[in-house]
């Protein structure tokens, strides 16, 4: 073997996962107990909403207005009659230019967001550095590496999560839900991957819900609370178990078992995070459950959690973070084509990724997904005080920042001065953040009207730098220090903060 | 292994001494090579990338010689150890020690002092069958004598790598990573966009890494699988008449499987980087593949580019023709290896809806006078020349390379342990490769040799 | 389960347990049965249609709901039929059965503090590296252990199968429809729900098929393609009746259990900690139909069962 393929070897994968394991569970076995509502002044909550697909900023809040030029008509400009600003914003929100095409009945939501949002939102131009989905999609939230690997969920949660139950959870898609790199991560900061948000709370549980009304479950569940009892005296007492009591795997599984199970029964987790209805044949009475009593709330700002997925995210990412279990959670509709009515898609078939077939319908008919969720998840954010001791203070808004993830944005061209045309994947874009913390009612960067490129800024001064672009580690970082997520190489931003 | 944090350019007013990003064991070698013009402060003969690297080269293997008996971090441990178990030399909170052997009362139920062939038997069967032995297997496992054991043992590894569950379930999960579907655009897309067969991949990655087969085939494979798991060579005996990519698409014959696959010659064929899926889904509509190289070398060399890894610089590279801005300096450390290998993907068809995704193009690559410009070497293998244009030729080298048995070992291995493999398994790794070989690439000899090692069957 | 004859149904449990002495079934053997010559679980045979059989219709995924097809590996022993032999001669001349006597009141506290565990004096493993029997493995067993079709083990709210539902936390990935090409690299902190869901889901489901089965039913010839009778698996256990604790089912039914789940004979102490479930918290008598749910779930989701 050649030196230089045995220094490859494992030279970036050293490993010193043992300790840091060990005492971060130990770090995790604190009591999560009466807390939960009471958060503090200190603690941050992140949302990274994930524009699966390739959300363009110049299709949604930036557009170049077109000035009628030939060399105008080619590039992806609006006319002004499809552009609007909406009373008190300074974004330019397109409008649809379909009002069907195909499958799609693109409603554009961008100027009924910033009527509602502009106050407390904020744009940042980026160029990436993959046109590659899953690769992209991960260094949207990695920041390409800029924190020794770590997902902006991870680095938040052990920052803040520590004594959270559920500190990261990732419901997103492909590779939004990719995992950092990081190995000296805590353990309690990995992300918990939900794969379907609606049936996720009764994973809270071992046993409520499974067994039907009719078997009598409360005459069967000091049963089978005994039998857990004595599947502990089993676990200690087997040769297996105490041949292999310090293996890691066991340990973690045991104190999971034993400890934080506990503690999520006792929290409630299962009553508190539920989402599920009466109705169109279930029967929650039928096995013990009853409806969340928040849930009339929640479907106000987000009707369409038992059917979409999204919702159902949404709904879920709200309650974690009500409830005091999360910090940090990502959500994202997928790549399926969702149909909802027929004048309603719901989701677009690739997501934003469905440009390819047909830019500006694929565009509107995604960002009103985006916003319309968004919209629905700030209401409830901004709807929950902070401390319930304290209703009239802070809500869970003011501590909270919504980054609009996106892997990447669309090609620039078109055919002159089309309405219907493809565009293929563009490392030139932007993205939307939705945050108190953050400067609000403005663009950091621009766009340069020839080229329909996107340009950065300077992150302490805030003012355009016309040569330059910004980078996911730019991304990363001001969230980060938007969010007092300190780490070594962490840009200084200061001109986005508020 | 060398620098603390990635280095920045040298300039003196900002950062007088390239040394300050070095960890200890960096400053050992950096001082190793103080001789050499390298760090001797002539640096009139390194005004071009290509003196300097070659310099470094040139200068670098005595230097680490020269280092690999001292303990650079204090930790106890020399540099070459450190290297061989993968900790870091230059720091000292990254170091192996290997656990104490068990000490007490005999445990009458596992023999954890070393290979426990009882322990060992439940978990072939639980790995490879995807279900532990039954009572009366177990029993009768416990009954037979050590020889008897290792028969049985070895035999129920047979029995297992010949069930669905290993060939139709436990080896495409070894797949998903390297083939990274996409239902939305796949043979069964709801929406009536089907570019590729995802599924065809998995057939093929299933098939060459059961039966016997030789292992190389994921990369030198001309021949696909059909849904009938036929063994096709050419799924096209009798092309529709024309060139129109459209006829091309619907070719009739009951065991075609036309979606799946990509016409190309053999000499464009190289296994399962040049399948249709694995363009459709990596080279996408790129000019320059970047991605799809990035991914043949992570997904079948185990090196990551994006980490660093799998550095084998074409000298004169990165020229970057599509200018993207990868000859800046820290993109071109990476980009002088992944350029020239996204060089021979470049003729490939990505994503066409004309159908003729992931086809072998001579005349694709859209920059005048490409083949001029670039450096067209692999591994030192020219592929200028038509007849070797495209993949193959570096597949070819890639596919006997010890990158390639090193990925291999540690697919099965990790795929075994289901962790990610560590100094206690550096040793056993680097023994399995040796074998790779004189096995012929054959993945059950393999895991006849893996499951009789000691990380596997030692409780 | 292969059937001496095919064309006649015959009622195993009901011939041999009617083939012995009265006193036999009374009596309490003052010590458990010796192991006996328990058939092996035969899972259920799959269908043999390729993965890939070219249909549009459903895609094979790892989301449960596809036809993927399975062989079942785990033997194909003959079931040998269940012959109730208790260990060694068994006084029977006390005539009434006498339940053993049981300590109260117990605690039933769902969640004890982990106790002190005495330090280990017996070698233990130095490098404890196991690996998780993750979401399709345990899926196996499962199916294996209680002869249930893989797609009816246990269904969430009555509705969603729990393979599906669980399956990230289960260790398993759907690369098709959640584009998740690597599953999670260790347990999360709702694994052991999601297993206790799954294991107990899928007890209870072995149990509701077992009461549908009327062991004295009489024989019927059902022809030469009626096919093997259903047989229960909680067999060793009056399920409709109160236990008294001293059947000698009771004894078989424990080693039954961890025959079928963890492949091995239980020890004595297993044995009697397990039967600390034949009563309720306040001491009263638990059925039959309890006392199997609680110890199927109660070994099927042990750690021994869970990592290996």
């Amino acid at each position: 073997m050649d030196a230089r393929t045995l220094l490859k070897t494992y030279s970036r994968r050293s490993i010193l996962k043992t300790g840091a394991l060990l005492s971060a569970t130990a770090a995790t076995s604190q009591m999560w107990s009466k807390k939960a509502r009471a958060q503090g002044a200190d603690k941050k909550f992140l949302f990274v909403v994930g524009a699966a697909g390739g959300g363009s900023i110049i299709d949604s809040f930036l557009p170049v207005l077109s000035n009628g030029t030939p060399a105008h008509e080619a590039l992806n400009t609006y006319t002004a009659d499809l552009v609007t600003q909406p009373n008190g914003s300074n974004f330019r929100c397109v409008r649809s230019v379909n009002a069907q095409f195909d499958i799609l009945y693109p409603q554009a939501y961008n100027a009924a967001f910033m009527s509602n949002h502009a106050a407390h939102s904020c744009v940042m131009t980026l160029e990436g550095t993959s046109v590659n989905h899953i690769v992209a999609q991960g260094r949207s939230m990695n920041g390409a590496g800029v924190n020794n690997g770590r997902t902006l969920l991870e680095a938040v949660a052990a920052q803040h999560g520590s004594d959270m139950l559920l500190p990261a959870v990732n419901m997103a898609y492909g590779g939004y839900a990719t995992p950092g790199t990081d190995k000296t991560l805590p353990a309690f900061a990995r992300e918990e991957i939900v794969g379907d948000a609606l049936y996720f709370p009764v994973a809270t549980d071992p046993i409520k819900g499974m067994l039907p009304t009719e078997r009598d479950p409360d005459r069967l569940r000091p049963l089978l609370n005994r039998a857990r009892r004595v599947r502990e005296d089993l676990d200690n007492q087997s040769a297996f178990g105490r041949t292999f009591r310090q293996a890691p795997l066991v340990e973690n599984y045991l104190h999971a078992r034993r400890d934080r199970v506990a503690a999520m029964r006792e929290e409630g987790l299962l009553e508190k995070l539920f989402l599920m209805r009466n109705g169109g044949g279930t029967n929650l009475d039928d096995y013990g459950l009853d409806e969340n009593n928040e849930i009339n709330t929640i479907l106000q700002a987000l009707p369409d959690v038992a059917d979409d997925p999204f919702h159902a995210q949404a709904a879920l990412a709200y309650l974690l973070v009500r409830h005091g279990l999360s910090c940090a959670v990502a959500l994202s509709p997928s790549f399926g084509f969702l149909e909802g009515t027929t004048t309603a898609i719901k989701n677009a078939p690739l997501g934003f990724d469905y440009s390819h077939t047909n830019h500006r319908a694929a565009q509107q008919t995604m960002w009103r997904r985006i916003l319309t969720v968004t919209h629905g998840l700030v209401t409830l954010l901004q709807n929950t005080p902070l401390d319930d001791a304290n209703p009239s203070g802070p809500t869970l808004f003011d501590n909270s920042l919504i980054y609009v993830a996106t892997e990447f944005g669309r090609s620039k061209t078109r055919p002159a001065n089309a309405n219907e045309f493809s565009t293929g994947h563009h490392l030139n874009n932007g993205n939307l953040f939705v945050s108190p913390l953050l400067q609000g009612n403005r663009v950091f960067g621009g766009v340069d009207a020839d080229t329909c490129l996107t340009y950065g800024f300077d992150p302490l001064t805030g003012d355009e730098a016309p040569t330059t672009v910004m980078r996911e580690g730019d991304m990363y970082s001001a969230v980060c220090q938007a969010l007092d997520v300190p780490f070594a190489g962490r840009r200084n931003m200061s001109a986005m903060m508020r | 292994m060398c620098h603390e944090r990635e280095p920045e350019p040298y300039d003196p007013a900002v950062n007088p001494s390239p040394l300050i990003f070095l960890n200890s064991y960096g400053i050992d070698v950096v001082v190793a090579l103080y001789d050499t013009p390298y760090t001797s402060g002539d640096r009139s003969t390194l005004q071009t990338r290509e003196a300097w690297m070659t310099t470094f080269e040139t200068h670098l293997p005595a230097a680490l010689a020269a280092v690999e008996g001292d303990d650079s971090d204090g930790d106890g441990q020399s540099n070459l150890e450190e290297i061989e178990l993968g900790t870091i030399p230059g720091d000292a909170l990254s170091h192996f020690t290997a656990p104490a052997d068990p000490t007490g009362d005999i445990n009458p139920d596992y023999d954890v002092t070393g290979y426990d062939a009882r322990f060992a038997f439940r978990r072939v069967a639980t790995t490879y069958c995807g279900r532990a032995p039954s009572y009366d297997e177990v029993q009768a496992f416990a009954d037979a004598d050590a020889q008897a054991q290792q028969t049985l043992l070895h035999a129920k590894l047979d029995e297992c790598t010949d069930t669905n569950y290993w060939k139709s379930y436990a080896l495409r999960r070894l797949a998903d990573n390297r083939i990274r579907p996409i239902q939305a655009v796949g043979k069964y897309s709801t929406i009536g966009v089907a570019l590729g067969d995802y599924y065809a991949d998995y057939r093929l990655f299933s098939y060459v890494m059961t039966g016997d087969r030789d292992a190389r085939d994921l990369l030198l494979a001309d021949y696909f699988i059909d849904h009938e798991d036929n063994v096709v060579d050419n799924p096209y005996e009798n092309p529709a008449p024309g060139n129109a990519a459209s006829e091309r698409q619907h070719v009739p014959g009951p065991d075609r499987d036309a979606d799946g696959v990509a016409l190309n010659d053999d000499h464009a064929r190289a296994g399962m980087i040049t399948t249709r899926w694995f363009m459709v889904a990596n080279t996408m509509f790129s000019e320059l593949p970047r991605t799809s190289a990035a991914q043949a070398m992570r997904a079948y060399l185990g090196e990551d580019i994006g980490m660093s890894e799998g550095l084998r610089p074409s000298l004169g590279e990165p020229i970057d023709p599509d200018g993207k801005g990868v000859t800046e300096e820290a993109c071109a450390r990476c980009h002088s290896t992944l350029d020239p290998l996204a060089y021979a993907f470049t003729y490939y068809e990505g994503i066409d809806f004309g159908g003729t995704s992931g086809e072998f193009n001579a005349d694709r690559p859209p920059w005048p006078d490409f083949e001029t410009n670039v450096v067209m070497e692999i591994y030192g293998q020219p592929i200028t020349d038509a007849a070797t244009r495209g993949v193959r030729s570096w597949a070819e080298v890639a596919a006997n390379s010890d990158a390639f048995k090193r990925n291999l070992v540690e697919m099965m291995l990790g795929q075994a342990l289901r962790r990610e493999l560590g100094p206690e398994e550096a040793v056993v790794v680097k023994n399995l490769m040796s074998t790779v070989e004189d096995d012929a690439y054959n993945v059950n000899a393999l895991l006849h040799r893996i499951v009789d090692t000691d990380v596997f069957g030692r409780p | 389960m292969t059937s001496t004859s095919s064309s006649i149904w015959v009622r195993r449990l009901a011939v041999c347990v009617a083939s012995l002495p009265l006193a036999l079934l009374l009596a309490c053997p003052p010590s458990p049965p010796g192991p006996e010559p328990e058939p092996t679980p035969t899972p259920t045979p799959e269908p043999s249609a390729p993965v890939d059989s070219g249909e549009p219709e459903p895609e094979p995924s790892d989301a449960g709901n596809e036809p993927e097809p399975e062989p079942t590996d785990a033997g194909n022993d003959d079931d040998g039929g269940v012959v109730v032999t208790p260990d060694g001669g068994v006084d029977g001349g006390s005539g009434g059965c006498v339940p053993p006597v049981f300590d109260g009141p117990f605690s039933d506290a769902p969640e004890p503090a982990l106790d002190e565990v005495p330090a280990e004096t017996m070698m233990t493993s130095a490098r404890g590296h196991l690996v998780w029997k993750r979401a399709r493995q345990l899926r196996n067993e499962l199916t294996d252990a209680l002869e249930l079709p893989d797609d009816e083990l246990c269904k969430e709210l009555g509705t969603k199968n729990c393979y599906s539902v669980h399956l990230v936390a289960l260790g398993g990935n759907d690369p098709i429809y959640d584009a998740m090409y690597e599953p999670v690299a260790q347990p999360s902190v709702v694994t052991p729900n999601a297993i206790d869901r799954f294991v107990l889901g899928a007890c209870e489901t072995r149990l509701q098929a077992d009461l549908a089965i009327d062991p004295d039913a009489p024989i019927v010839d059902a022809g030469p393609d009626a096919g093997a009778p259903p047989e229960r698996v909680f067999k060793h256990l009056p399920l409709d009746a109160n236990l008294a604790g001293c059947e000698p089912g009771i004894d078989v039914h424990i080693t039954d259990m961890y025959r079928r789940f963890l492949r091995r004979d239980p020890t004595s102490a297993e044995v009697a900690k397990v039967r600390e479930l034949l009563t309720d918290v306040a001491g009263n008598p638990v059925t039959g139909a309890d006392f199997a749910l609680t110890t199927c779930f109660a070994v099927g989701s042990s750690v021994e069962n869970i990592f290996y």
